[in-house]
């Protein structure tokens, strides 16, 4: 019968809160962020199911202007990084530094301490740099010269990957990606939206002018809400006959932890929708960010991995 | 359609019953004959309305020589039929043959035995009347195939490779190559502020040139009628690869079935295999030799020859020492 | 799918492939057992197959295929040795290898194994080597092996005609299930995997049945016996072609066969039959060339000169019994002394006889004792060890006052006549002789003789059915034999005497029987029932009857023992099966009444219907319909909309909500389109646009993936997909 993942149930009526909440949100983004309306909405959902997000894409499309948006959207702290090879973990988590006055140390934190973090260029940090930021993701702290500090809450990461040159550069590892909660996508703009941002941007850049409409308490209280949504057995055996299809079909398909994010996100969606359930529609809605970055193919295969779960989705009983 | 041998022996006896019935007129032999009749003209029906079976093969995935995958069928036919599969050489068994019940998955182990790219099938399926009177083939060819890579083994008594280690880098776009201390002379441009700060001294950024960053091994095989050497030599290369590329170095290949541009991780490291799993033996462009930094040549014995310095490959794995 | 189910699954096909060799192994075996039951030797047969049967399934789970045909050679010899000692001159038949293969063809082309002498060893010996070698190819798991050997074992007795439509047509059945569940076994299948064998074995029953193929025919064996050779090898190997089968309703023949120029009529005999073989008569005694002359009976005896022309074609040489000369026409003569012409006689031909009768009296016949030293008495008093017990008990206690042969066969022969005389009854399933002395109302001469044969044979007597003519319509000092004369009698051995003539057939009810019937044809003008000076006067004048026996005792009934054919003209009715050569009813000759044989006429495939066949077959038809509806998911379909129409409720209601949801997906898949695999049930039923099924969807959507439900919204949803049904139902 009713099986929920923590004690209390999610009502009707913090479900419409958080339904409302995050139609707010992205209404609001989607004055900075023309054309990509489901984009959005993915983050705001991944925001909601306590995910991170790895954009990946082509230089100049507005991966930054996005994580800032919705920063300022939900009035919380935002603060960037540009990856390079030579950047040091203490450049990311902060750093003592002896205070000549006091003749102690002082922790000057890092931009990690912040809401929303955008890390860019991700794939060109170096190995303990990536590893100090997964810390971060995963645990919600960081340890700097042996003190554990954590970081805000809410917390999400967004990270960027250049899409160009693949081949120059590392692949992220598959554990690292299989950190990030979904893979999303911006691309360019068609001929329409690409003329409305160009009409957007003469005079005052809306980002300035972009004012709050939720609070981080409501993010707060709506993330825990999200986390409340009921989960029937019919739900979780889907996603794991979705997740054992990948694993059968490719060399390294989907695990456990990827099975938990689309669970998760499901659990956020149906909360967009107004519903206190999850619904295989949600599940399926949300397999593809979710899964297709998890998936290593088969070599001799002609699947992406994105194909892959679209054939997954296909061929799976719901 | 054609009979099956068990079928041409009851129509020559029903024949013979016919014949000896008529003859000598031993009616009950009708009781013998008549039925058998039957069975021919219901296993004809049967068996000329079967519907073309449909199968869908899933090839395993690459692997190395020595192990074993499995292939697997997904069969939907009807009545009673049978399933033969056939593999070349360099997979073992040559071929399978499964009976099937209904719709079936059929799997059965495949051993890897010799590298390539191996086109499988074709398979056959034999369907049969349930009384085995009558007998139908169904031939399917498809162009799917094996991929054996070469065997990899790990190079123990890297020595020989060290220089290039030290020397080649992390790839980059900006390509640097390393911090060092400063040197009159260095451009102050150079100079990694950063770095200087927390250590105090003045540090350099080094820069290497853009393909200094890549490794190129080439090689090169004598064919040999048995393709033995080409073997040898994919191994050899296939090997050299993988430790360079875990080491991190990005790796450049150059070999008589093709080249791969510079690279670097898992991907560059399936391309690899992939390339050497097919290549022939043979020669390369002289320009590659030119170029090469490591170069491996297999004619009945494989050497390695890195920075003017030739090692046998044998011992490359072998752990002994290099006799420069 | 629980272990137990698995393993019955799995061994299923293994049981009903053996089953079926079971079946293939009956249908021959039964013909043996016949045969055995028939010429005696049970108490050997029935181990030796049990232990070829035990040996071979045992022996064929440990040695290879390649022992099989050697040790069937080695069982085969072992039987040969068996049988060859037991026949004369047996040692010669090893020596000549061209006689053994001209009796294989012989047999191969119709001659039945009953004519075999000592053929109960016979079967003995040839029992074991098809039932090992199948056996044996059974515990290899060669289902297509052991049927090949059965079937052949079954064809071999088809051509000898001694097995029928019925067994054929079972072992070929047999065979077949056996050749294609072992298929399945082998290829590790399960039970229900062989639905196909089943509708192909059902195929072959229904339109075999149906259709009729190759013409029909009496069997004809390829090589007759010809007097030619003197070899006696050739001639003790096998009897000659005499077998009669006992008929049920027959009718008589009026046409004229032959005349004989006598001083006296007697019974003129055409030949004897020694086995018995509990529906029908075989004889067993190997032909000769006649050289003219034999010795007559033991004892007293007087000579009767005969001059037989025949009228019609005729294949054999009535005469008094017993002839001892002969002129005029080459001639066999048989082992039993009777004669028979070496080449048929045409219309006008004759010959000449002379036989010697035997003229012992009663008190000389009473004084005969037993001492059988001459004769082979357990030839003639051999019954088959299927003869009931309560034929011999009945005759103990009907003859307990007798004390010598003679009387015993006179009380005998008494109390048959007795029995009402009919042409017209049912031929009995069960032993002739038992059935007709307890359950049957009447008979005609072969009924009475064959039971007095049967009885005196209980007592130890030696007996032995005879058939021949009654004397005929006396002409002329000429008798006139017709058809209609054909009769059955009985001879009884007597030491220093020889065979006597007894004849149990009531003569009065006989003779009104033959005069109806000769009446009848003359005045439907038929031809060929007179010859000139035949053709009757009003009352015709008694002529000295013959008394082959003396005077009958005081006190006996006085008619029974002659057989007369006192006042009229006219003798028997046309024996019927093999008797009917003497009256020339060869199957060429086509006579009109011909009387009928088992089996239907010629062409045609009709199969006697006992009921116990039809059954069997019956069951294999529905086995084969069943599995063919099974296939064709007829069954599952016709079992799917009973399901549909109706829902019988419990009292969880997430599960009938969820049955509702499974009728409906059922109803939409079938009427509308069925749900892709990776549909999501809800997109489906927004794209079908039904609102019924939109809101049954919605219930069990909450069911089932909010955990939330309860009766009311099972009510409706239950209602709703019955709606739902009602409305497709409708277009």
């Amino acid at each position: 019968m009713s099986d929920n993942l923590a004690a209390d149930t999610t009502d009707h009526a913090d479900v419409e809160a958080v339904g409302d909440l995050a139609r707010r949100v992205t209404t609001n983004v989607e004055e900075v962020i023309v054309g990509h309306h489901d984009v959005v909405e993915h983050l705001v959902t991944a925001l909601l199911a306590r995910g991170h997000v790895l954009l990946e894409d082509v230089p100049g499309v507005g991966k930054t202007m996005l994580a800032r948006a919705v920063a300022r959207s939900v009035d919380c702290s935002f603060k960037r990084v540009q990856f390079t090879p030579d950047l040091l973990p203490t450049d990311v988590t902060g750093v003592n530094v002896f205070n000549e006055k006091t003749r102690e140390f002082d922790f000057h934190p890092g931009p990690i301490f912040a809401n929303v973090v955008l890390g860019d260029e991700i794939n060109r940090a170096p190995p303990k740099t990536q590893s100090a930021l997964l810390e971060a993701m995963e645990e919600q702290q960081v340890t700097v010269d042996g003190t554990t500090r954590h970081v805000p809450d809410p917390f999400i990461v967004i990270a960027t990957q250049n899409s160009v040159e693949r081949d120059r550069t590392y692949e992220l590892p598959a554990a690292e990606l299989d950190r990030f909660m979904k893979k999303l996508h911006l691309g360019y703009p068609d001929e329409d939206d690409e003329s409305e941002v160009l009409a957007r941007v003469v005079g005052q850049h809306p980002i300035d002018t972009l004012s709050p409409v939720a609070g981080v308490e409501e993010i707060v209280a709506a993330r825990q809400s999200v986390a409340n949504v009921t989960v029937e057995s019919a739900i979780r055996e889907y996603v794991t006959r979705l997740a054992r299809y990948t694993r059968e079909h490719a060399t390294l398909g989907v695990s456990p932890r990827g099975s938990i994010s689309l669970l998760r996100a499901g659990q956020a969606r149906a909360a967009l929708n107004d519903r206190d359930y999850v619904i295989p529609d949600d599940v399926q809605r949300e397999a593809v960010v979710t899964f297709a970055h998890r998936i290593r193919p088969a070599p001799d295969g002609d699947l992406t991995g994105r194909e892959l779960v679209e054939e997954a989705l296909e061929r799976t009983t719901v | 359609m054609r009979l099956t041998r068990r079928g041409t022996l009851v129509a020559l006896a029903t024949l013979g019953a016919f014949v000896a019935g008529a003859t000598f007129g031993a009616r009950a032999l009708n009781a013998v004959a008549a039925p058998s009749l039957v069975a021919f003209a219901y296993a004809v029906v049967v068996v000329w309305r079967t519907d073309q079976p449909r199968v869908e093969r899933l090839i395993p995935p690459a692997g190395h020589p020595g192990e074993t995958r499995r292939m697997q069928f997904n069969v939907a036919t009807s009545g009673t039929a049978e399933l033969t599969d056939r593999l070349p050489a360099g997979l073992r068994p040559r071929s399978h043959t499964t009976p099937l019940l209904g719709d079936d998955h059929v799997e059965y182990d495949v051993e890897y035995a010799r590298r390539g790219a191996h086109a499988v099938g074709p398979l056959t399926i034999r369907i049969t009347d349930p009384l085995g009177l009558v007998a139908r083939r169904f031939r399917y060819e498809n162009d799917k195939e094996v991929l054996v890579y070469p065997a990899v083994t790990a190079i123990t008594d890297g020595g020989a490779l060290a220089g290039l280690v030290d020397q080649s880098g992390m790839p980059d776009r900006q390509a640097f190559d390393r911090l060092r201390e400063y040197a009159p002379g260095d451009p102050l441009r150079d100079v990694n502020w950063k770095t200087t700060a927390k250590y105090g001294n003045l540090v350099v950024t080094e820069y290497a040139a853009e393909d200094q960053g890549a490794v190129t091994v080439v090689g090169e095989a004598t064919p040999d009628g048995t393709g033995d050497n080409a073997d040898a030599m994919a191994d050899a290369v296939a090997s050299i690869v993988t430790y360079l590329l875990d080491v991190g170095i990005e790796v450049e290949v150059a070999v008589p079935g093709g080249e791969l541009p510079a690279g670097v991780g898992d991907r560059q490291r399936q391309a690899a295999l992939d390339l050497l799993a097919r290549t022939p033996p043979g020669q390369v462009g002289t320009d590659a030799i030119a170029n090469a930094d490591v170069h491996v040549v297999a004619e009945g014995e494989t050497t390695v020859e890195v920075r003017g310095a030739d090692v046998r490959y044998a011992d490359l794995v072998g752990g002994r020492g290099v006799t420069a | 799918m629980n272990v137990v189910d698995r393993d019955v699954g799995r061994f299923g096909p293994r049981l009903v492939a053996t089953f079926a060799i079971v079946v293939l192994t009956a249908t021959y075996l039964s013909v043996l057992y016949e045969t055995v039951d028939i010429a005696g030797g049970l108490d050997l047969f029935v181990p030796v197959v049990a232990g070829a049967f035990l040996g071979g399934l045992v022996l064929g789970r440990f040695l290879p295929d390649s022992l099989a045909l050697p040790l069937a050679l080695v069982i085969a010899v072992g039987g040969a040795l068996l049988y060859v000692p037991s026949i004369p001159n047996g040692e010669l038949l090893l020596s000549r290898l061209d006689l053994v293969v001209e009796d294989i063809l012989a047999l191969l082309t119709g001659l039945s194994i009953l004519k075999i002498i000592n053929a109960g060893v016979w079967a003995t010996a040839f029992a074991p080597v098809p039932v090992f070698l199948s056996w044996f190819f059974v515990g290899r798991r060669r289902y297509s092996l052991a049927a090949l050997v059965g079937v052949a074992a079954l064809v071999f007795l088809i051509l000898t005609s001694d097995a029928g439509v019925i067994l054929g047509l079972f072992g070929v059945l047999a065979a077949a299930t056996a050749v294609g569940v072992g298929d399945v076994d082998l290829r590790g299948g399960r039970l229900a995997d062989a639905d196909g064998v089943a509708m192909v074995v059902a195929a072959m029953v229904v339109l075999t049945v149906s259709v009729s193929l190759v013409p029909g025919g009496a069997s004809q064996p390829l090589l007759r016996d010809t007097g030619g050779n003197a070899d006696t090898i050739e001639a003790s190997l096998t009897g000659t072609s005499g077998e009669i089968s006992i008929q049920g309703s027959i009718s008589l023949s009026p046409d004229v066969r032959f005349r004989v120029d006598a001083d006296e009529g007697q019974y003129w005999k055409v030949a004897s039959y020694d086995r018995y073989t509990g529906d029908g008569w075989v004889r067993t005694a190997p032909v000769r060339s006649f050289d003219g002359t034999q010795s007559g009976p033991d004892g007293p005896t007087r000579e009767l000169e005969q001059t037989v022309t025949a009228e019609t074609d005729l294949s054999v040489m009535p005469a008094a019994w017993k002839a001892t000369r002969v002129s005029g026409e080459d001639a066999d003569v048989t082992g039993f002394g009777g004669i028979q012409p070496a080449e048929p006689l045409g219309p006008d031909e004759r010959y000449d006889v002379v036989s010697e009768l035997s003229t012992a009296t009663p008190d000389q016949l009473r004084a005969a004792g037993d001492d059988y030293e001459d004769v082979d008495v357990e030839k003639y008093t051999r019954l088959p060890e299927s003869t009931p017990q309560q034929l011999t008990e009945y005759t103990t206690v009907l003859t307990s006052n007798a004390n010598n042969s003679y009387d015993t066969a006179r009380i005998v022969e008494t109390h048959l006549e007795q029995k009402p005389y009919s042409l017209d009854v049912d031929r009995p399933s069960g032993d002739v002789a038992y059935s007709f002395l307890t359950e049957m109302e009447a008979g005609y001469c072969t009924y009475y003789a064959t039971t007095m044969v049967s009885m005196l044979r209980s007592q130890g007597i030696p007996a032995r059915f005879v058939t021949g003519y009654t004397p005929g319509q006396e002409v002329d000092g000429e008798y006139v034999v017709r058809g209609l004369n054909a009769h059955a009698w009985v001879e009884v051995y007597f030491p220093g005497y020889g065979w006597q003539t007894f004849d149990p057939t009531p003569s009065g009810p006989r003779q009104a029987t033959e005069q109806d019937s000769l009446d009848t044809a003359r005045s439907e003008g038929e031809s060929g029932v007179d010859v000139p000076g035949s053709t009757p006067t009003p009352t015709p004048e008694p002529t000295a009857t013959p008394e082959p026996t003396a005077a009958p005792t005081p006190g006996e009934n006085g008619t029974a023992s002659t057989p007369s054919d006192g006042a009229n003209g006219s003798g028997g009715e046309t024996p019927p099966g093999g008797v009917g050569d003497i009256g020339g009813l060869d199957p060429a000759g086509g006579d009109g009444s011909v009387p009928t044989t088992t089996g239907g006429g010629d062409g045609g495939f009709a199969l006697p219907s006992p009921s116990r066949e039809e059954t069997a077959l019956g069951t294999i038809v529905f086995l084969g319909v069943a599995a063919a509806a099974r296939r064709s998911g007829a069954t599952s379909r016709a079992y799917r909309a009973v399901w549909l129409r109706r829902q019988p409720r419990t009292d969880d209601p997430v599960h009938d909500i969820e049955r509702a949801h499974e009728r409906m997906e059922y109803l939409l898949a079938r009427e509308r389109r069925p749900r892709r695999t990776g549909e999501t049930p809800r997109r489906y039923l927004r794209s079908l646009g039904d609102r019924d099924a939109m809101r049954v969807g919605d219930i069990y959507e909450r069911a089932v993936y909010a955990g939330r439900t309860d009766e009311a919204a099972a009510d409706e949803a239950v209602d709703r997909v019955d709606a739902l049904v009602k409305k497709y139902r409708r277009f």
